[in-house]
């Protein structure tokens, strides 16, 4: 680190300023962000650019941020220096995403927007919630492994949603709202495969599904999710997600149908990862998939047979013994599931 | 699940040549990809290198996995993907890639190659990387190749435990040719930090 000093002022200036200027010039654009490993150092000392893609290394982000905190509470009770304050949120937000205090400073101000200009000048407040989202969307879709999952970014995202939606939904078509619930759920798929489980993400879309009503975007969803868990099939919170989703699917051919898939999937590549099989083992425990359950059944015994004729021991051969131990163990243990 | 690298590579001698490769890298973040696509290189190598005519094996590295395949031809087919793609999906493919590669080239066309003559064209490599970065698009492949017989596989745990006695992972990344200055100071200090993972 730089020891203390004018010279670590100067720094500490410039990052900030370097780092703002870029978040401002990208406000309408989805940005990815890396902190830079300390063996890769940019020319000039700040930050790496490459249109869309930025690297910050952590002495800068830091140094940002002492700055951009020094600004904040500077700034957060003075009208004059409000917008400053504001400015600096995002810079707080990069380096500690779970600043609480900042991320209602940004709801405030979007809550002032929309008491002044939701009636007489539509447009820029719904503006300022479009480009509240692409700053979200470039904190949580990047490969940051801490910001990716921060409770407090993805519970600011659905309350931003909310806005958004009474926005944008009111008087959209069918295929207007479908891509607007598309994207959120591109985004969660984004953060998920940045980082690995990522409850959050996946809670986030959990907490979505209540606010869709049109059921094609239902199907939609369980089929993209679902060819999502099968490329990450060691990712029980995709899998979780999933199971959540198939109740709400009409008429049950349809749950039968994917669960048909991901079954042949498992079996045809003799996958053996542990949250693949419990999602396998849960779903045929329910009631979701009601009287399909026979089909599956023997699909697994018969599955079972050729391991234990095959003779080998492998991960597989002990993995579906115990799943069909556990479903009829657990079957009717396990209440209906309420739609 | 994801491959990042497919390559052949002639390992009769050392040390192996890559004759022909292509890598997925794209969802690397912009500013370390390139030490990574260095990485996959030297470590492709090296794992060639210590893999003998016949022999099948997979080594474990960090979040990654090297299945290779050589053949008594003094080729070795490698690919490196993650932990969670199917290992006898990987063989199978790699079964595939070498039968093709040694069809199309008889071993004089590769027998004096050297890392700096240019790469044996094998455009097949480019579809393969993309339609099997979803291994159900090996079913084909599995069922023509039924004999594969998993347990003949050899596993290691790390990269380490293919070395002889006496080599150490670390000098052969210091000693390495493939390595840029930046890449060689990106593996010691990841390691430093015990933060592997970001690196191979």
């Amino acid at each position: 680190m730089v020891s203390a000093g004018p010279g670590r002022a100067k720094l500490q200036l410039l990052s900030y300023e370097t780092l703002s200027q870029y978040f401002q010039a990208h406000e309408d654009e989805v940005v990815e962000i890396e902190i830079l490993p300390p063996a890769i150092e940019p020319l000039g000392g700040i930050l790496m650019q490459d249109g869309l893609n930025l690297g910050v290394p952590k002495k800068t982000l830091a140094l940002a941020y002492v700055e951009a905190r020094h600004r904040f509470f500077e700034g957060m009770h003075d009208s004059k220096l409000a917008s400053s304050a504001l400015q600096a949120t995002k810079v707080m937000l990069l380096f500690d995403p779970e600043h609480l205090t900042a991320a209602n400073f940004r709801k405030g101000w979007l809550g002032a927007l929309e008491a002044e200009f939701k009636s007489y000048n539509p447009a820029v407040y719904h503006k300022a919630l479009r480009q509240e989202l692409c700053f979200l969307n470039s904190i949580l879709t990047s490969p940051l492994h801490r910001q990716s999952k921060s409770p407090t970014l993805w519970y600011h995202r659905l309350w931003l949603l909310d806005l958004l939606a009474s926005v944008e939904l009111e008087k959209a078509s069918e295929d207007q709202k479908a891509t607007f619930w598309r994207a959120e759920l591109t985004a969660v798929c984004k953060s998920g495969e940045q980082h690995p489980k990522n409850y959050y993400a996946w809670q986030y879309a959990r907490r979505l599904m209540p606010k869709i009503v049109s059921p094609e975007t239902n199907d939609e969803f369980a089929r993209h999710v679902k060819d999502w868990c099968c490329r990450h099939p060691s990712d029980i919170s995709g899998w979780s997600f999933l199971l959540s989703l198939l109740p709400r699917l009409h008429p049950v051919s349809k749950r039968q149908g994917l669960v048909r898939d991901i079954l042949s999937y498992a079996i045809n590549l003799r996958l053996e990862h542990e949250s693949l099989w419990v999602f396998i083992r849960t779903i045929l425990a329910q009631e979701t998939l009601l009287g399909g359950r026979t089909e599956f059944d023997e699909t697994l015994q018969n599955y079972n047979d050729d391991l234990g004729n095959a003779k080998k021991a492998s991960a597989v051969s002990e993995r579906v013994p115990r799943t069909l131990n556990w479903i009829n163990t657990y079957r009717e243990a396990i209440a209906v599931p309420k739609n | 699940m994801k491959i990042v690298y497919i390559g052949v590579l002639k390992n009769d001698s050392k040390p192996a040549v890559e004759l022909s490769l292509e890598r997925e890298l794209t969802s690397y973040s912009r500013f370390t990809r390139g030490s990574i696509s260095e990485f996959t290189s030297v470590f492709a190598q090296t794992v060639a290198e210590r893999t003998r005519p016949g022999q099948r094996q997979d080594v474990e590295q960090d979040q990654y996995v090297f299945h290779a395949y050589a053949r008594t031809e003094g080729v070795c087919g490698i690919i490196i993907s993650d932990q969670e793609y199917p290992s006898i999906v990987a063989h199978q493919l790699l079964s595939k890639i070498v039968d093709e590669f040694t069809s199309k080239y008889p071993r004089t066309a590769y027998a004096s190659a050297t890392t700096d003559t240019s790469k044996l064209s094998f455009p097949e490599l480019k579809d393969y990387i993309v339609k099997y970065q979803d291994p159900q698009q090996a079913d084909n492949i599995m069922k023509i190749q039924k004999e594969l017989d998993e347990t003949k596989i050899v596993l290691h745990k790390t990269i380490e435990s293919v070395l002889e006695r006496g080599e150490k992972i670390d000098n052969l990344v210091a000693k390495s040719d493939g390595l840029s200055a930046q890449s060689k100071m990106f593996y010691t200090q990841a390691k430093k930090q015990n933060s592997c993972c970001t690196v191979m």
